[in-house]
């Protein structure tokens, strides 16, 4: 049997099997917190001022509050311990022993931490939208969501990365490099903030809410926070780095080996 | 290590810069451009306003938003007295001290009481080790007061014990030891500052990690705690402060700080220091910090006690 | 072949799980005996391809088990540490583990079934494995290592926390799966439940294989080896010198409290002088206790070679 065969054999079985496992009140609790997070947040904020905000503010608090924390977070709980849960609680050995089974799990938990964040990023993004309604509404709907997707994608599949190469340490590891190279680098107006996701996020809100005439044009300096590349081609390396962080993380999962020894250590 | 030392080493500058500033008015325009470009560098030209001491420090034409100086460097028209640079000194001593606290140590030490602290009690609970600990003679706060103990002596090695060492620097770096004189009391806010930093923090960190038997939940709960407060906080502020910055005013964050326990911690370490962030922010500050210990070693009373019971 | 190891040597950095082993197993029961840190895991971990050894090479069923995806349907391993999802039941557990063998939905929970019913734990199959009793949880594990039928069974100690009857019950179970002509590796330091499932043993200690084969295989093995006599007799020290004139001792030591030991590779020799010397007047043997030839003290024998006591 080819490995890939094998591979997509087991992966409905781990996706069905977490899914289940995740429909746990604290899970579901957590869930819709980070639903309600960014729209109660500007209820405040609309609340407090007494006039409309220019749609470019609305449009980077929401960027900031639902693509990126909400999914963040996310799907931080979900992908970074996907190997770390399993070796912590010594239940990794009864996977890795099944023919491709280490594969499959990982991938089968990337696809779970996807499918649960989606919802929540698109949920969270609609109602927050929605707080600060005006002519732009329903472009702002469709490029939130639109970046609420990619997020979850990309992210999840960097996270999963982390997880695996730092598996004793994996939610410091992955905390560490988010706020060095998706905080901090990505603000470097230079070459290295163009490999983090999220230079590609912010110049995709940037292409499809149409703000590159007002903000972007003439303008090195801001040239170099939001490229002047095509959303397409944006969209493209996204899917690019999502693809390189998941065959990544499988390579080091298929070369790394793990005992009994190391499932003991946290 | 490099964690710890690489921001030492940077903050030894600006202390080398001032001492030298006595001798050398160059030194005092590269030292003030420095200063000016620190976060909240407003709060030490504020404080030294309110002496009236009369120190220029130049200017950075901040286009009326004083809170964020921009990049235009106006240098300062004269250069301090010897007996100006005396009657400063403790105030560019506490700025310097305070900011090192803030900024790189503050960020460490999310990140060191995130490794250290999510394992201490949810491990215990897991493998049932609590079991092992009360049947020996040890009391609920000794357990507690030992795994306090594990986080602190991090915290204080990157927060206290390398403020001192700065301090130290300060006055070795100094044209001569009399500096001690005026500064004598800034050891005393260091530890005063580190303990607001510490005892909040180890506690609310310690209390996540006894609510689950997964560190790592414990673990994403503290980060998220950061974060969400953080965002909150900057969410609140970000329109406002453009409006502000639009229409020439001051804007102060007020309320909004409370939200982001950074913030909070900022508000609480920065009147330790002798500088004022926000004047009706302290005691809510001081207020909140204490709620949350005290509420905190409730939890983990009953927390510590819950496996044990019948 | 069901097992074929090559001059298998494992380190950890410098540390040696296993040091160079060769070995053939044919299919059949066999037994991996020693104390904790010989290398019985680590052993494991090589034949079920989640180590790769440092040198050498590991062949299982003919086949290289940390290259051969499909060569894990083919055997079943039950480990020694726990690490079964708390809230699941067994059912959904075993069905899961099954499902990533390669089998489709119905035949997995239908093969997870059998597989329950056979370790007789169908009656609480759908309650979470956290509300399990020890012997449970050791029963639902080998359920997920038989499920898939299995050629080859690997287990790592089986009967590590099990009551006495537990312990009966997998015995007997492993009984018949061997009578079903299925392989079995079973690695523990409880002798005598190695001993009543199977002849062939293997004997690891410090990394190294210091003996295989049958029990008989083994004394022949420690033909030469002195074994140990104590004696108490009312003159010991005439019966020592009576020995060794005899010529059928190696060596004679009296105690402080009048106990006499001999050391002798003529244990019958020896047996035969005592009783004739029993019959007479002169001697009156109280005690006479001698090494037995259980698997322990072939053991202990055989570690006592390796460490140069002997």
């Amino acid at each position: 049997m080819s490995p890939l065969i094998g591979i997509l054999q087991r992966i409905p079985a781990v996706v069905g099997f977490e899914w289940r496992r995740a429909l746990t009140v604290s899970r579901m609790t957590w869930m819709v917190a980070l639903m309600a997070f960014p729209p109660g947040l500007l209820m405040l904020v609309r609340m407090a001022e007494q006039n409309e905000p220019p749609v470019e503010v609305v449009a980077i608090l929401v960027f900031i509050l639902s693509p990126c924390v909400v999914c963040i977070l996310g799907v931080f709980l979900w992908a970074t311990p996907a190997l770390s849960s399993e070796l912590e609680g010594r239940s990794w050995v009864y996977l890795a022993v099944r023919p491709y089974g280490p594969i499959a799990v990982l991938l089968g938990k990337y696809i779970v931490a996807v499918s649960w964040t989606i919802p929540v990023g698109l949920v969270s993004s609609v109602l927050a939208v929605l707080v600060f309604m005006s002519q732009d509404t329903m472009k702002l709907l469709v490029a939130e969501c639109g970046l609420v997707v990619l997020s979850c994608m990309a992210y999840s599949a960097l996270f999963l990365l982390i997880g695996v190469v730092a598996p004793k340490k994996s939610m410091v590891a992955g905390i560490v490099y988010t706020i060095v190279f998706e905080v901090a680098f990505a603000l470097i107006p230079a070459a290295v903030n163009m490999l983090t996701v999220q230079y590609r996020l912010r110049c995709l809100l940037v292409r499809w809410m149409g703000f590159d005439n007002n903000l972007v044009k003439d303008n090195p300096v801001i040239l170099a926070y939001f490229g002047n590349e095509s959303a397409m081609w944006h969209v493209g390396v996204l899917f690019g780095m999502t693809a390189f962080y998941l065959i990544a993380a499988a390579v080091v999962l298929r070369y790394r080996e793990f005992t009994s020894s190391l499932e003991t250590e946290s | 290590m490099f964690a710890v030392l690489f921001p030492l080493l940077f903050f030894g500058i600006p202390f080398f810069l001032f001492e030298q500033s006595v001798r050398d008015p160059f030194t005092w325009r590269t030292f003030s451009s420095f200063a000016l470009s620190m976060p909240q560098a407003s709060m030490l030209r504020d404080s030294i306003e309110q002496k009236e001491i009369g120190v220029d420090f130049g200017a950075r034409i901040d286009q009326g938003r004083r809170r964020f100086p921009r990049n235009q460097w106006t240098p300062p028209a004269s250069d301090p007295t010897p007996e100006q640079f005396d009657a400063i000194r403790h105030e560019v001593w506490a700025f310097i001290l305070l900011t090192f606290m803030r900024y790189p140590q503050a960020i460490l030490m999310v990140l060191v009481v995130g490794i250290v602290a999510p394992p201490l009690i949810s491990q215990d609970l897991r493998t049932r080790a609590y079991l092992i600990y009360f049947s020996r003679p040890i009391t609920r706060l000794e357990y507690i007061f030992g795994k306090f103990g594990a986080v602190g002596f991090f915290l204080l090695g990157i927060s206290a014990a390398p403020a001192l060492v700065l301090y130290i620097a300060g006055v070795l770096l100094s044209p001569s030891l009399n500096v001690i004189a005026a500064t004598w009391d800034l050891p005393f806010r260091i530890i005063l500052g580190s303990a607001c930093l510490i005892i909040p923090t180890a506690l609310v960190a310690l209390v996540f990690s006894s609510l689950t038997v997964e560190s790592r939940y414990a673990g994403f709960a503290w980060f998220a705690m950061w974060i969400i407060g953080y965002v909150t906080y900057a969410a609140l502020i970000a329109i406002p402060t453009f409006e502000a910055g639009r229409d020439n005013v001051v804007f102060e964050p007020g309320w909004r700080m409370l939200l982001s326990p950074y913030q909070v911690l900022g508000i609480a370490q920065a009147y330790v220091f002798g500088f004022t962030v926000d004047g009706d922010m302290v005691v809510p500050a001081f207020g909140m910090l204490g709620i949350v210990s005290i509420l905190s070693i409730v939890v983990l009373f009953r927390r510590v006690a819950a496996p044990m019971s019948v | 072949m069901l097992l074929e190891l090559q001059n298998v040597t494992r380190l950890y950095g410098t540390v040696i799980g296993v040091n160079d082993i060769t070995l053939s197993l044919a299919t059949g029961a066999h037994g991996l005996l020693g104390p904790n840190g010989a290398g019985k895991t680590t052993l494991l971990n090589l034949i079920t391809g989640q180590l790769s050894p440092t040198i050498g090479s590991v062949r299982v069923l003919g086949m290289n088990s940390r290259t051969n995806p499909d060569l894990m349907k083919r055997f079943g391993y039950l480990p020694s540490s726990e690490g079964m999802y708390a809230d699941v039941s067994a059912i959904e557990w075993v069905t899961y583990l099954t499902r990533i063998q390669g089998f489709n939905r119905p035949d997995a929970k239908r093969l997870a079934l059998q597989a329950l019913e056979r370790v007789e734990l169908t009656e609480h199959m759908h309650r979470n494995i956290s509300t399990y009793s020890r012997g449970m949880r050791q029963r639902t594990r080998l359920a997920q290592a038989i499920a898939h039928e299995p050629e080859l069974l690997i287990l790592d100690e089986p009967f590590s926390g099990l009551d006495p009857v537990a312990r009966h019950s997998m015995t007997e179970l492993l009984d018949g799966w061997i009578k079903e002509g299925r392989s079995l590796i079973i690695a523990s330091h409880v002798l005598h439940e190695i001993e009543s499932l199977t002849k062939s043993f293997l004997l690891l200690g410090n990394g190294r294989l210091l003996a295989s084969g049958s029990t008989n295989d083994m004394n022949e093995l420690l033909a030469d080896i002195p074994s140990e006599i104590r004696i108490r007799v009312n003159a010991p020290r005439d019966l020592a010198a009576e020995l060794l004139n005899a010529g059928i001792v190696d060596s004679v030591r009296v105690s402080k409290d009048g106990e006499l030991h001999i050391t002798t590779t003529a244990s019958l020799d020896v047996g035969r002088f005592l009783v004739k010397s029993a019959a007479g007047d002169r001697y009156v043997l109280s005690e006479v206790h001698a090494t037995d030839d259980s698997m322990q003290s072939v053991f202990n024998s055989l570690m006592k070679i390796h460490r140069g006591a002997v």
